[in-house]
């Protein structure tokens, strides 16, 4: 006994869209580059840092005292962003147009 | 007059001339100065400095307990690492630095003091203000006096003068302070706990 499949559903595809692969790389090189961005800026477990503090001690009178040092360390928000739109990314690559009829 | 009793009158002179107060202008030449606070918050601890300081101390060496004063925190020059979030604490729902450009401890008195050489600790009993708001607070301190150090300190061994150390810790509720109150306290610590480490200077004629 053969079915048919209702008049709605959409074929097959004979093989993956050229865009579609373009996207799952694009996405692939996406999470890759921004890991390993955060990974050489620091391993930054915090929010977005322009400065990081260094520690000094005054000689005479042994205060310790901050100064501030001019350094970009992405944090786990922009981690946070590059992954959503990698999974974006991915995602799009398995929307199917719907045919008519 | 008598050379003996101008010898003594000379004495005496000189005796309440090293007795008298000393004062300690604390906006710091080097620029170390500031005043560090920290407050747990989710992700990662809040944490940063106000350089802005400036004030006067008088400080007795013989009489510590004498000592009074005020130390003024520029609120402006508050900041931490990352230039949004220290936008948002300088902004009006947090400090309101243009609203309320200083924050100020005054001493009223010292408490508790203890000298041993050249440091004392006390209890510095002062009105703290931050964001308008006044109260009346108790903080620990250590004072310690470096007599004839300012020369050596800015590396200008012709400029003679003295050196006072004030450190203390300290924690307030932000909410006492009208920053938050009752807000985002599942975010953020309602307490800010904030330590000084300062140098005033009083340079000698």
């Amino acid at each position: 006994m053969t079915t048919t499949p209702p008049a709605n559903e959409s074929k097959p595809a004979a093989g993956i869209a050229a865009w579609r692969i373009l996207f799952r790389m694009l996405a692939g090189f996406l999470a890759l580059f921004s890991f390993a961005y955060w990974s050489a800026a620091g391993w930054n477990r915090g929010w977005t840092k322009t400065q990081i503090a260094v520690k000094q001690t005054d000689e005479v009178t042994g205060i310790e005292f901050v100064t501030y040092k001019q350094h970009f360390a992405p944090g786990v928000e922009l981690v946070a962003l590059a992954g959503f739109i990698c999974v974006a990314l991915f995602a799009i690559t398995f929307i199917r147009r719907r045919k008519a009829g | 007059m008598k050379p003996t009793r101008l010898l003594l009158a000379s004495l005496a002179l000189a005796a309440s001339l090293t007795a008298a107060p000393i004062s300690f202008d604390f906006k710091d030449p080097k620029g170390v100065n500031a005043a560090q606070f920290h407050l747990d918050s989710m992700i990662e601890a809040i944490a940063g400095t106000a350089s802005g300081i400036s004030g006067t101390v008088s400080f007795d060496p013989e009489a510590p307990a004498a000592t009074t004063g005020k130390i003024v925190v520029d609120a402006a020059s508050l900041k931490v690492t990352n230039p949004t979030m220290t936008g948002h604490l300088q902004g009006e729902s947090w400090i309101d630095a243009k609203g309320y450009p200083e924050i100020t401890f005054e001493l009223v008195k010292l408490a508790n003091v203890k000298t041993a050489g050249t440091t004392t600790t006390a209890d510095a009993v002062g009105k703290f203000t931050l964001k308008g708001v006044t109260k009346e607070i108790t903080v620990p301190v250590k004072l310690t006096y470096l007599a004839d150090q300012l020369g050596k300190r800015l590396n200008k061994p012709e400029l003679k003068g003295d050196l006072l150390v004030i450190r203390g810790e300290f924690t307030i509720v932000r909410g006492d302070y009208g920053i938050q109150p009752g807000k985002n306290e599942d975010k953020v610590s309602t307490e800010i706990n904030l330590s000084l480490a300062i140098v005033g200077s009083a340079p000698k004629a």
